[in-house]
């Protein structure tokens, strides 16, 4: 049976990030995922560490940490300060950062997942109490250890996207955060389970977490809004992923060329039903945990639900869960 | 004067909030929460500590912007702040050079420098872009470090002799009235007769003495003890029991705090009396549940 999950970002106040973690037990939540819109908003260690101490039960992760603007060292430290703070509900979610994001901190990364691949393996020897010497394109450690007592193994999710960092998850990680159209996250996860299998592991080994834009209208949210965040969703999506789907090709052209031109509000009007089914899970309580279940039937583990939090997204979250409560007869 | 101690050495993180809480509901005014090469990161332990603590100021730190961009200081501090009120202070500083080196960080001493200068003025303006009330101290030791704290809101130095403490305020001049001046030794209290034979305070004292920069080292005579117990360490990679012989009981004596109750009241008294606001204490003091009991003992007895 899938999970109902809530994602936040740091670029949320306070106020809404603390609704979420002060309700999330309450709701029935499996975890909060907290996305790093790099250098905008709360801190993301500080906030992750916030919302484990603000929650009892659920699951807190980070969703996701581009490993190649922090310091290896650092990375080691957060990740077991975080994990001791949660007492083993802390789960360490990294990916190697967008293209854009590395360009701006003038990181150029020629080998992406050798880079990720490297990092992972360094982060679970120094957990496991080595003295590590390693080195990558990106950092470089001597004789390095974190000094703790015992043998730490923290979950490592990976959000990733390329099919060469699919099958690293499948590999090497104990779960995937994945985001992007229908089609494109079937696709992704028979690569993750198929890569899984290759290394004798089992599928259910590595867990499927999906997070796209849920935008639910029926409390407030304009329609227009939801429009506006898939027409950005869409620029941002990479070719190969858009020549997957069986869309009209020339209305994607067409919103991306004018998100590029004049902004996504402009970009909206192009985006009809059907691609804000693909790229979203949009509409009624009904009709958006009708699409939670077609995700658990291509193997999703675990959704997650926002952002974008508009109109009275407090009631709409409470309700969803309260739907997906009401179908599984535990209402 | 403003007492403070600093935590979150080795300790778990449920070690340093129960700690925390003595300090807080024993009077200190601070507690100073230490990052690399401290295990655990520090911003994330100061949001705990924070949690559990109400009266007492928190300082992160010692930060070092060399590992940390000046926008990440920022962020921390600002989400800190925001989401746990206006009590938290930084202390930033270039931190252990050869604790740096392990993570892949060299630089030389004049980019330290400069990426010092650099991170006060960014993480000041931040700040106060911000309209965040935040006090940004720097720690020091040598006259350059000394001079680029002139920009922040204070500075803590690494000794406790008070002639090396009395030159540092000659370094200093004339400073603005709420400037913070203090000091930040290893400390430990209870018997002592001979400092030497005290490892874990020799040991953080002689971590201390060795970053010692030449000026300061030449200034006060120490560099040929100095250069000695750097070349063995270089040798052993570790601050064994021979580099704390190099140093000697004399040069340990000026940069740790080892004594009773009633010596540390008397030289806090005598740090006062030459105009300084504020002393933290260390490690070796707040690695032990005793050690901080002791220290709120000191203060409000």
């Amino acid at each position: 049976m899938y999970s109902v999950s809530i994602g936040i970002t740091t670029h949320m106040g306070i106020s809404a990030t603390d609704w979420i973690s002060k309700n999330a037990d309450s709701l029935g939540a499996r975890s909060i995922w907290v996305g790093e819109d790099i250098a905008l908003g709360q801190e993301t260690f500080v906030l992750t560490a916030n919302t484990l101490l603000q929650t009892k039960k659920v699951r807190v992760g980070t969703g996701i940490i581009p490993v190649t603007v922090h310091n290896i060292g650092t990375l080691a430290r957060v990740g077991l300060t975080l994990s001791e703070m949660g007492n083993g509900r802390f789960v360490y979610g990294l990916g190697i950062g967008g293209m854009q994001d590395l360009e701006r901190y003038g990181i150029n990364v020629r080998k992406p997942v050798t880079e990720l691949r490297t990092t992972i393996k360094t982060l679970n020897r120094l957990w496991a109490g080595e003295t590590v010497d390693a080195e990558s394109e990106v950092f470089s450690i001597t004789n390095f250890s974190l000094g703790h007592e015992g043998h730490l193994k923290i979950p490592i999710f990976l959000g990733v996207r390329g099919p060469q960092m699919l099958k690293l998850t499948g590999e090497a990680a104990e779960g995937v955060i994945l985001s992007g159209p229908f089609d494109y996250l079937k696709n992704a996860i028979k690569i993750v389970d198929a890569a899984a299998k290759e290394s004798g592991r089992g599928k259910k080994s590595v867990e499927k977490v999906i997070w796209v834009p849920t935008i639910p209208t029926f409390k407030g949210i304009k329609e227009k809004l939801a429009k506006r965040v898939v027409a950005l969703v869409i620029a941002d999506t990479p070719d190969a992923v858009i020549d997957m789907l069986s869309v009209d090709i020339e209305r994607v052209e067409k919103i991306r060329k004018t998100v590029a031109a004049s902004g996504p509000k402009d970009g909206a009007e192009f985006v009809d039903d059907e691609l804000l089914d693909v790229f979203s899970i949009s509409g009624s309580r009904e009709h958006m945990v009708d699409r939670f279940e077609l995700l658990e039937k291509i193997g999703a583990t675990e959704v997650v639900i926002g952002p974008p939090f508009d109109g009275d997204w407090r009631e709409a979250t409470s309700e969803i869960f309260e739907e997906v409560r009401t179908r599984r007869g535990q209402a | 004067m403003k007492w403070g101690i600093a935590l979150n050495v080795r300790d778990t993180i449920s070690k340093t909030v129960d700690k925390s809480v003595i300090v807080d509901r024993g009077g200190l005014d601070q507690i100073w929460v230490t990052d690399f090469p401290a295990l655990r990161y520090a911003p994330a332990v100061t949001a705990a500590v924070a949690e559990r603590t109400s009266e007492c100021r928190i300082g992160v730190g010692l930060i070092s912007p060399l590992l940390y961009s000046s926008s990440h200081i920022v962020q921390f501090m600002t989400t800190l702040i925001k989401s746990h009120g206006e009590r938290f202070d930084l202390l930033l500083g270039p931190g252990d050079r050869h604790a740096l080196e392990s993570t892949g960080i060299v630089v030389s001493p004049r980019e330290i420098l400069d990426r010092m200068k650099q991170a006060l003025a960014e993480i000041k303006e931040g700040l106060s872009e911000a309209d965040l009330e935040a006090q940004v101290l720097v720690g020091a030791q040598g006259p350059k470090m000394i001079e680029i704290s002139l920009k922040a809101d204070g500075v803590l130095l690494n000794y406790t002799d008070l002639e090396m403490a009395k030159w540092a305020t000659n370094q200093l001049g004339d400073t603005m009235t709420d400037f913070q001046i203090g000091l930040f030794p290893p400390a430990f209290i209870g018997t002592c007769e001979k400092f030497s034979d005290n490892l874990s305070i020799s040991h953080s004292a002689a971590m201390v003495a060795l970053g010692l920069g030449k000026v300061a080292a030449n200034q006060f005579g120490m560099s040929e003890s100095l250069g000695e117990a750097r070349s063995l360490l270089k040798k052993r990679r570790k601050i064994d029991a021979d580099v704390i012989a190099a140093l000697g009981e004399d040069i340990l004596k000026r940069f740790g705090f080892c004594g009773s109750v009633g010596q540390l009241q008397e030289y806090v008294r005598k740090l006062e009396g030459i105009g300084y606001t504020n002393v933290v204490f260390g490690p070796p003091i707040g690695l032990s549940r005793k050690g901080v009991e002791n220290l709120v003992l000191a203060r409000t007895q």
